[in-house]
Parts: C-alpha cells; structure tokens; sequence
C-alpha cells in the first residue's frame, strides 16, 4: 500500500522517514484501514446517513480531536459533497448543535456522536432508547458508530506516527 | 434481571446488546460475507451481530482488528499488544474489553499484580518500568484530545522499544479507543449468572 492511503497521508508521512519504513512492514494494516474509511465514508448503502452528513460527522470528531490535518481530510469530502445542505455543513463545527425544535432525528446523531467522540462510557441503554424514540433506526445506530469509532482510531494513529518522525 | 458490572475486572461480564443483533437466518449474503471473520477468531457472538448491521464496514474492520492484535508478524510482542489494550480501555472505561484483555495478558505474562496495580490506581497505576512506559503511553493516546508526546515516546525508547513496536503498540491502543466506542454503547456489560 503506498503513501498516499489515508493513514500515511493524513499522518503526513513522507517516502523515507522511520515512520515509512516500519509502514512498509504493516501493508495489510494500512488496506484495512483504508478499506474501513472508505466503507464508512462513501459506502454503497449509506442507510440513513447520507455521504454529506458522514463527511461532515467526521469533521466534528477530527475537530474534537484537535487534528488539523484530519480536519481538512475530511472538510474536503464535505466540500467536495453534492446535495450538502447549510444544516449538514453546520455540523462539522462540535460548537454548533440543531435546534432542539427543529429536525429531532438529526439532533439525536449529532448529540451521540459527541457523546461517543468525548465519553462514551456516559452511554447507558437509556441513551439508545433515546435515539430510537427520535426515529434513528438501528443499522444507522451501528453505522454511526463505527464512524466516530473509525476517526478516534485514525486521529490516534496518525498522532503516533507523527511523533516516531519527530525524533 | 441480571446486574450492570461497573468496576474493574477479570471476570469476564456477559456482553448484553442494546441494540437488536442481526438474524442469522435472515442475513444478507453481505452479512452472511461479514460474519466469516471474528474478533480473536471467537463465536459470532451477539456483539459481531450487532455490527453486522453494517457489514459494508465489519467485513474490513474484524480482519482489521486481528491483524493487529494478533497478525501483524515481528515487532511488539502480543503481550505487550495486549497490555496497550488494557491502557486504552482503562482510559475509557470500557468494563468488558478491561475484562477480556486484562485476563488475556495475565494469561501471557503470568504478571497479575500488574492488572492489580492497574485497577486499583487506574491512570495513576506504578509499574515496573517496561510495562509503565508502555501503559501511560496507551493511556495519553486515549485521552482525547490525544495527549502523547516526545517525553512518553522517549520512555518508551528507553525501555528499549524499536519504532516498528512503537507503532504496534500504537495500533493495539488505537484500535482499542474504536472497540471500546462500540462495546460500551451498543450494549452493556452484565454479572454472568452461576452455572
């Protein structure tokens, strides 16, 4: 897999630094997790999350994260969406959340998204009967969770290998 | 009805879903794809049915997680893999994945009073230094904002970690940060009933 796949490139990675050459021994970990983003960012099924709002969840959680370079990973993908509507790009800023009153569905994925970027230990069965009561129905429960799950893991990531090519 | 494990622990709970697992019966040829690979090369349990309601993103994210935890050849011991779990997961508090990898580790080191030392004083655990450097690294990659820098990866150095360890220790904790997300929210762990 070369440098250009999502982990390298957003770890900034560049040909002939240690952190390419131990890269160069976890090939199949780089597909993997470039096959894992692609799946949860452009699926064939999104279900209930459209690709706009998964561009822009991302870009929530990158910003939670603080990583600039994921921030812009995913901003792009938000930018670069057809059909991104002004509520959905608002999304990508963790300062702004939906009217209560406004759309319930999409308050509820937003506010479970913080939940799981910032404490997903608070989560209890009360949380997703929560979610379901505001229409998130359960594959688009799973799939949002393996989306910040993905980005949390990739923000790790990408912070580790920056700091083997401090040195 | 069967009670909420809430502290640290070795025996493992029983992993009760929230959200309704997917029919076997019933599952998509995708699905059905999906389930062909497990975590750890276990049972498709309860948990790998709940997710494979996605099973666009399961059938890359448990060949994923083995490759790292388990594949992956050379480098950082499975140990030590094990032990980065057990950093992440502390971190976030996830009872269940505490519980599987924590016995796990005893199971390959024979060093209990390390677990012990873990649940009794959590992030602020003291260790021997091998495996202190190790823990308080998985522990900062957890915290979020992610709080690692120079200073952990030097101790890590120190204690004589090659970059290509690094970075598997790095994967192990990381990928734990995702699992424990999963675990903790699309269900909850329960005191297993005698018998």
């Amino acid at each position: 897999m070369p440098l250009d796949s999502v982990i390298p490139r957003t770890a900034g990675v560049q040909a002939g630094s240690p952190a390419a050459t131990v890269l160069a021994e976890r090939e199949r970990v780089l597909e993997l997790s470039q096959n894992s983003h692609d799946a949860l960012l452009a699926p064939t099924d999104p279900g209930g999350l459209s690709l706009p709002l998964r561009a822009a969840l991302a870009t929530r959680v990158a910003t939670i994260n603080a990583d600039e370079a994921l921030i812009d990973h995913y901003h792009a993908l938000l930018d670069a969406a057809d059909e991104a509507s002004q509520s959905i790009v608002s999304v990508a800023d963790p300062t702004y959340m939906p009217p209560a009153e406004g759309d319930r569905w999409l308050t509820a994925v937003v506010a479970h998204a913080d939940l799981l970027a910032i404490a997903p230990q608070d989560s209890n069965k009360a949380t997703i009967e929560a979610l379901r009561a505001a229409g998130v129905e359960d594959p688009d429960i799973v799939r949002l969770t393996q989306l910040v799950g993905f980005v949390v893991y990739q923000a790790r990531l990408v912070a580790g290998l920056r700091l083997i090519n401090e040195q | 009805m069967a009670e909420v494990v809430q502290e640290f622990t070795t025996d493992i709970p029983r992993w009760s879903p929230h959200v309704r697992p997917i029919s076997q019966d019933a599952a998509t040829p995708l699905q059905q794809k999906s389930l062909e690979v497990t975590p750890s090369n276990g049972p498709i349990s309860d948990y790998v049915l709940v997710l494979a309601h996605d099973p666009e993103t399961l059938i890359h994210r448990n060949p994923l997680f083995n490759e790292i935890m388990s594949g992956s050849e050379g480098g950082l011991r499975r140990a030590d893999r094990e032990l980065g779990a057990v950093g992440a997961s502390e971190e976030n508090r996830c009872i269940f994945c505490t519980a599987v990898h924590s016995k796990r580790y005893i199971e390959l080191t024979d060093q209990a009073e390390v677990i012990e030392n873990i649940f009794e004083d959590e992030s602020s655990a003291v260790l021997p230094p091998r495996e202190q450097a190790l823990f308080d690294y998985s522990v900062a990659l957890a915290a979020t904002p992610p709080q690692v820098n120079k200073t952990h990866v030097n101790a890590l150095r120190e204690v004589g970690l090659t970059d290509l360890e690094i970075i598997d220790l790095t994967l192990a904790a990381s990928v734990f940060c995702w699992a424990n997300r999963l675990m903790e929210t699309l269900g909850e762990p329960l005191v297993r009933s005698e018998g």
